[in-house]
C-alpha cells in the first residue's frame, strides 16, 4: 500500500520535472528550485509571525520571487546561476532570524522543507499532479524573452517545484530536476527529452523496488539509482559523441565553434 | 502579538547579558579615575569628581531596574525547558533560571546564539540533560562562554547522567534489527517523573553546595516536589490504564514516558534520528498496528508529522502530537507537563 504509493509519487515527479529540467538546464539557473523552495518557506515563517495562514504568506512571497527573477532578461550580462544563489542564501537567512524569534516555528518550516515521499497519500499525489499539469502548461511552450514571457515560465516552474518540494522533499525534486537533463546533455546542449523521461521513468520503478527489497530510505534509494543510471547514460554518450550533427544545427554549430575554438584550430575553415 | 512579545523578550536578555560586562567595566573606570585624580588632582579635580557622581547613580538606578543582578543569586543555566522547571521547583526565589531551548524546538539540533553564550558567563551551574542530547551544541558553546566552572567535571557542570543510569536504545528499528540494542543512551528522561525527582534529589545536594546558605531551603523544596509527584503519579498510572493499549511513537522520545505510565510500546516510525523509514518497515508497522490493536501514533512537536500521519491513515488509526515540555513554573509546571501529556492521550484515545 505505502509502496505503491511512493512508487507513483516518484513516477509522477519522474514525468513532471525532466523536461523541466532541460528548461532550467538551458538558461544555466539550476538553483532555481532550491531558491523558490526557500523563499515559499521563508515565507511561511513570515506567515506565522504575523498570524496569517502560512500557505498564503508562501505563495505570497513566491510571487514576488517569480516577479523579482522575470525581470531580469535571459540574455543579461549577469551570471543567472549567482542570482538565484544570491535569492536562496537571502531566503534562508531570513528564514532563520524569523524562526529564531518565533517559538514553535522551527519544526514547521523543516517540516515543510523536507517533506517526505513516504508521507504523501492519493489526495497528495493528486494535487501534485494537478499542480504539475498546470506548471508544466505555462512553462513548456516556448516563450519569447519578454517579461510577460518569462513571467509565465517562471510561475510555472514555482507551481510545479513548491509543492513537490513541500510533499517529497528537497532530494528527489534537485534530483529529478537535474541529473535525467545532465545525463542526456550533449555538446553543450539538451539532449532528447524522451531519453530524459525513459531514465526518470526507470530509476523511479528500479529505486522504489531496490529500496523496499533492502529496507532502505526510500528518497536516497531512488536518487542514487536515478544517479547511478543517469552516470551510465551520460557515459555512453559522451565516447560514443551521439547527438546532431554539427551541420544538421546551425545554432548548435555556432556555439560548438565558440566552445571547441581553442581545442580546434583549423575548425573555423569549415 | 507572541511575535513582538518575543522580540521584546530578547532584548530584555540581551540587555541582561550585557548589563553584567558593562558594570565590570565602569569599576574599572572608577579606579582609573581614582589614580587619575591621585595624580592630576591639581589639573582637573572637578572634571572627575563629576564623573562620581554620575557614575554611582548609574549604576544604582542599573541595579534597581535589574534587581535579580544586583541581590547576586546563583543562575542556573539549563539545556531544556523540563529541566528549568525542575530546577526552578528545587530553587524557586532563591535562584535565577534560564533555559537555552523554548517549548517546542527540537534539542538535538539547537543552533545557539552569541547571547546564550553570554548567559553561560554568568552561570554557577549549567543543568543539562546528558547522554548525548546536546552533544551537537553544547560543548562548543560551553567553550565559547568562558566560563571555567561549567565545564565537564567542575562543580558547575551538571546533567542527569551525574544522577541517573538512562535506558538504551535500539541499534537499528528497521523490520530485522528491533531486537538489538546500540550502546547509545536514550537521553529523554525528564520525561519520567521518578526520574526527575532522582535527578532533582542529586540537584538540591548541588546547589545546596553552590549556594549553602540556602541549603535547607533547597532541601524543603525538594520534599515538596517529591510529594507532589508521589501524589500524581498514581492518578496517571491509572488513567492510562484505562485509556491507551499498546502505542506507536515516531522517535523514541516518549519511551521513558511509557516506562513510567506502564504503557507498551509496539514500534518506532523513525529507524534513527533523522533518518527515513523504508517502505517495508512501514509495512511491517501496519501488521503490528492490526495485530497489537495499535490506536494510536505519538509525534513529537518537531518532528515530520507527514510520514506518521500517512501510516495512520493507511492502518486507520489515530495520529496525535505529544509535548515534551509546556509552559510553566517549577514544580507546577512540571507536574503540569504529565498532566496535559495525559489528558492530551486520554483525549485521543476516546
Amino acid at each position: 500500500m505505502i509502496l505503491l504509493t511512493v512508487l507513483i509519487a516518484t513516477l509522477v515527479i519522474a514525468v513532471a520535472l525532466p523536461v523541466l529540467g532541460q528548461r532550467v538546464l538551458e538558461r544555466r539557473i539550476v538553483f532555481v528550485d532550491l531558491a523558490l523552495a526557500q523563499v515559499a518557506a521563508t515565507g511561511y515563517a513570515l506567515g506565522m509571525a504575523l498570524e496569517v495562514p502560512g500557505v498564503f504568506a508562501a505563495a505570497a512571497t513566491t510571487a514576488i520571487a517569480v516577479v523579482f527573477m522575470a525581470l531580469m532578461d535571459e540574455e543579461t550580462p549577469l551570471p543567472k546561476e549567482a542570482v538565484m544563489g544570491g535569492v536562496y542564501v537571502f531566503a534562508a537567512s531570513v528564514g532563520m532570524v524569523l524562526l529564531s524569534l518565533l517559538p514553535y516555528g522551527e519544526g514547521q518550516l523543516m517540516g515543510l522543507l523536507f517533506g517526505s515521499v513516504l508521507g504523501i497519500g492519493w489526495q497528495g499525489i493528486g494535487e501534485l499532479a494537478v499542480f504539475s499539469a498546470i506548471g508544466l502548461t505555462l512553462a513548456l511552450p516556448e516563450h519569447n524573452n519578454s517579461f510577460s514571457g518569462r513571467l509565465r515560465f517562471y510561475a510555472g516552474l514555482s507551481l510545479i517545484i513548491v509543492p513537490a518540494i513541500y510533499a517529497i522533499g528537497v532530494l528527489l525534486v534537485f534530483a529529478y530536476l537535474v541529473m535525467p537533463a545532465l545525463s542526456v546533455w550533449r555538446r553543450g546542449h539538451n539532449g532528447p527529452a524522451w531519453e530524459a523521461l525513459a531514465l526518470a521513468i526507470l530509476a523511479s520503478i528500479a529505486g522504489t523496488f531496490i529500496a523496499d527489497f533492502l529496507d532502505l530510505p526510500p528518497s536516497a534509494t531512488v536518487v542514487l539509482t536515478l544517479a547511478g543510471i543517469a552516470v551510465i547514460t551520460g557515459t555512453y554518450i559522451h565516447f560514443n559523441n551521439l547527438g546532431p550533427e554539427e551541420t544538421a544545427d546551425d545554432e548548435a554549430n555556432e556555439e560548438d565553434d565558440k566552445e571547441h575554438a581553442p581545442l580546434l584550430p583549423g575548425h573555423d575553415k569549415n | 502579538m507572541d511575535f513582538i512579545n518575543h522580540i521584546y523578550t530578547t532584548f530584555e536578555t540581551l540587555a541582561l547579558n550585557l548589563l553584567p560586562k558593562m558594570k565590570q567595566t565602569n569599576q574599572k573606570d572608577i579606579k582609573d579615575e581614582t589614580r587619575d585624580n591621585k595624580r592630576n588632582q591639581m589639573q582637573k579635580p572637578l572634571n572627575a569628581s563629576r564623573l562620581h557622581q554620575l557614575t554611582i547613580p548609574a549604576l544604582l538606578l542599573l541595579s534597581s531596574l535589574f534587581p535579580s543582578i544586583a541581590i547576586g543569586k546563583p543562575l542556573i543555566v539549563t539545556t531544556v525547558p523540563a529541566l528549568a522547571q525542575i530546577a526552578q521547583a528545587i530553587g524557586d526565589v532563591d535562584i535565577e533560571v534560564q533555559s537555552l531551548t523554548r517549548v517546542g524546538q527540537d534539542p538535538n539540533v539547537f543552533s545557539p546564539r552569541p547571547g546564550h553564550a553570554k548567559s553561560l558567563n554568568n552561570a554557577s551551574l549549567l543543568f543539562s540533560v546528558g547522554f548525548g542530547l546536546e552533544s551537537g551544541w553544547l560543548p562548543s558553546l560551553i567553550a565559547l562562554s568562558d566560563n571555567e566552572k561549567i565545564t565537564p567535571g567542575q562543580d558547575g557542570y551538571f546533567s542527569g547522567a551525574d544522577a541517573i543510569e538512562a535506558i538504551g536504545i535500539p541499534r537499528g528499528m528497521s523490520s530485522r534489527q528491533m531486537d538489538t540494542w546500540s550502546p547509545d543512551k536514550n537521553p529523554y528522561w525528564w520525561l519520567d517523573p521518578e526520574m526527575g525527582l532522582k535527578v532533582a534529589r542529586t540537584l538540591a545536594i548541588r546547589l545546596s553546595e553552590i549556594d549553602p546558605v540556602n541549603a535547607a531551603r533547597y532541601m524543603q523544596r525538594l520534599k515538596d516536589f517529591e510529594y507532589a509527584i508521589n501524589e500524581s503519579l498514581p492518578r496517571w498510572r491509572d488513567y492510562m490504564q484505562i485509556h491507551t493499549g499498546p502505542v506507536i511513537t515516531y522517535h523514541n522520545t516518549y519511551v521513558y514516558f511509557m516506562k513510567a505510565m506502564h504503557i507498551e510500546l509496539a514500534g518506532f516510525i523513525e529507524p534513527k534520528a533523522g533518518l527515513e523509514p523504508s517502505t517495508r518497515h512501514m509495512d511491517a508497522l501496519i501488521k503490528v498496528i492490526r495485530k497489537k490493536q495499535v490506536r494510536l501514533i505519538w509525534v513529537e512537536p518537531y518532528n515530520n508529522r507527514a510520514v506518521a500521519r500517512r501510516l495512520a491513515d493507511v492502518a486507520g488509526i489515530k495520529m496525535m502530537v505529544l509535548p515534551d515540555a509546556v509552559e510553566g513554573y517549577g514544580s507546577q509546571g512540571y507536574i503540569g507537563m504529565f498532566d496535559k501529556m495525559v489528558e492530551r492521550i486520554a483525549r485521543w484515545s476516546q
